[in-house]
């Protein structure tokens, strides 16, 4: 039983480590929020190993969810070619 | 060596690994992710120690403390790219340090 | 999904201004203040030793505030021992998080332009079923998720942060599904959202101070209540404020090209 935790911890960890350097050395800043919500994801497995579900908890949904989101948001928005400042109405449903 | 000390440890790397990113990369989205990943060391060390006590259950101090980082990083990576979306709208760059010197096609 | 995402995303990362990937441009930055760099990178090799030697270093074992929490956890008024550290032993951490929060929504809000929706999918877009269907089935899950865990954090995992991530992240979904107009929000409601938790943490906080002469030291028997109602408008405020970090201040607006390429899996049908 303490092997496979052992096994399970060391997994974990090396994922998290693997996934935090190849998201911050990514070119595609898509991909690299992508592994950054996989990250945060981890990250809340880490928080019940070390039992403390209450981060566990935070961490998955504001993390992983809602930064995710806004990183996303963000990427999106300085992918577009043309800074478009101020008005055009894009109001679309 | 145990287990907490073990996780400890990966905070300890991932914060090295967010520091060095937040000092290397310029891109603003690169920075703003690199310092997520530093506060998730720090998160991770600090819950870590806190197992040091003894019997079973952990220190509910800085698991507390944690949780407040938490909802506090959040609200930085928002007002981050808040900012982010502000000074590309204005200036075109994703970078305050520009090493390619690009052009912008609206600068205010 | 991710795959045929990456052609399509060249042309616009080569118009992308500066990225600090590849270019050749990064290099000669970098030749340039290259012995910087190997010096920074033997720098943080060594805070990584000695952090690596601090943590080994520890003491195993710490008092700790542990056997503290437990002795006072009778007059804190809630049974979960987090919830009572955050909101009751050291209830001015919280208070204080929420004026931070309130700060960032206010810089958020400093700084936006003229009024403009957050770009919504168009109708037309096969994206669009899956939204407005997560959004009916997933809405009502959520507003009852945050209620439980906002209930549970008495005595369970649980408490006014993760209710209030919930709460926001039922808030984007509505944002993105063109469901909530934020800026159609009267501006003195959305004042009041947003600082609502801190309006009633300080009166709360200071209707204690006056009464036990203890800065947010709760009269035993009302502890719980008091507890309660502060969760309750932390967590909605929470809700509002993230709501506000992403809604109040939309991306430049795309053009339809762009707008194209960033929603290039969907086939646009219109």
């Amino acid at each position: 039983m303490t092997a496979l935790t052992w096994i399970f911890d060391g997994l974990l960890t090396a994922a998290m480590v693997y996934l935090a350097w190849s998201l911050l050395s990514e070119r595609d800043l898509f991909k690299a929020v992508v592994l950054f919500i996989a990250f945060g994801l981890l990250m809340a497995l880490a928080w019940v190993r070390l039992r403390a579900p209450d981060i566990a908890l935070a961490e998955a949904a504001i993390s992983a969810g809602l930064s995710g989101v806004l990183l996303l948001d963000a990427v999106g928005a300085i992918r577009s070619p043309n800074p478009v400042p101020e008005d055009t109405s894009s109001d679309s449903g | 060596m145990n287990q907490p000390t073990w996780y400890a440890l990966t905070g300890v790397i991932l914060f090295s690994m967010g520091i060095h990113a937040f000092v290397i990369r310029t891109h603003l989205v690169r920075r703003i992710l690199a310092f997520n990943i530093m506060g998730s060391g720090v998160f991770l060390l600090l819950v870590a120690i806190a197992h040091r006590i003894p019997g079973a259950a952990p220190d509910p101090v800085p698991h507390a403390l944690v949780l407040t980082g938490i909802v506090v990083s959040v609200s930085f990576t928002a007002f981050g790219l808040v900012l982010l979306k502000k000074i590309y709208a204005k200036t075109g760059k994703t970078a305050l340090i520009d090493p390619t010197e690009s052009t912008s096609d609206q600068t205010n | 999904m991710t795959s045929n995402k990456s052609p399509t995303t060249e042309p616009a990362s080569t118009r992308r201004p500066k990225s600090s990937s590849g270019a050749a441009g990064v290099r000669e930055f970098a030749a340039e203040i290259g012995f910087a760099r190997v010096a920074f990178n033997l720098l943080v090799v060594l805070l990584l030793g000695l952090l690596f030697w601090t943590v080994l270093d520890l003491p195993p074992q710490s008092a700790g505030l542990h056997a503290k929490v437990k002795a006072h956890m009778h007059v804190s008024g809630v049974a979960s021992p987090i919830t009572a550290v955050l909101l009751n032993f050291r209830g001015y951490d919280t208070l204080l998080e929420i004026v931070v929060l309130l700060l960032a929504s206010i810089g958020c809000l400093i700084l936006r332009d003229a009024p403009q929706s957050h770009p919504a999918l168009a109708p037309g877009r096969p994206g669009k079923w899956v939204l407005d269907g997560m959004i009916h089935v997933l809405i009502p899950v959520m507003l009852l998720t945050a209620g439980y865990l906002l209930w549970a954090g008495d005595h369970a995992p649980g408490g006014a942060f993760q209710a209030g991530a919930v709460l926001a992240a039922a808030g984007f979904l509505l944002v993105l599904g063109n469901r909530m107009r934020f800026w159609r929000t009267p501006e003195w409601l959305l004042r009041l959202s947003l600082s609502f938790g801190m309006i009633v943490f300080v009166l709360v906080a200071s209707v204690v101070t006056i009464l036990t002469k203890n800065l947010l030291q709760y009269p035993e028997n009302y502890a719980g209540i008091l507890i309660l109602l502060i969760e309750i408008s932390v967590a909605g405020s929470i809700g509002c404020v993230l709501i506000t970090l992403f809604a109040g201040h939309p991306p430049v607006t795309r053009t339809p090209a762009a707008d194209q390429l960033w929603h290039s899996n969907d086939e646009p049908k219109e």
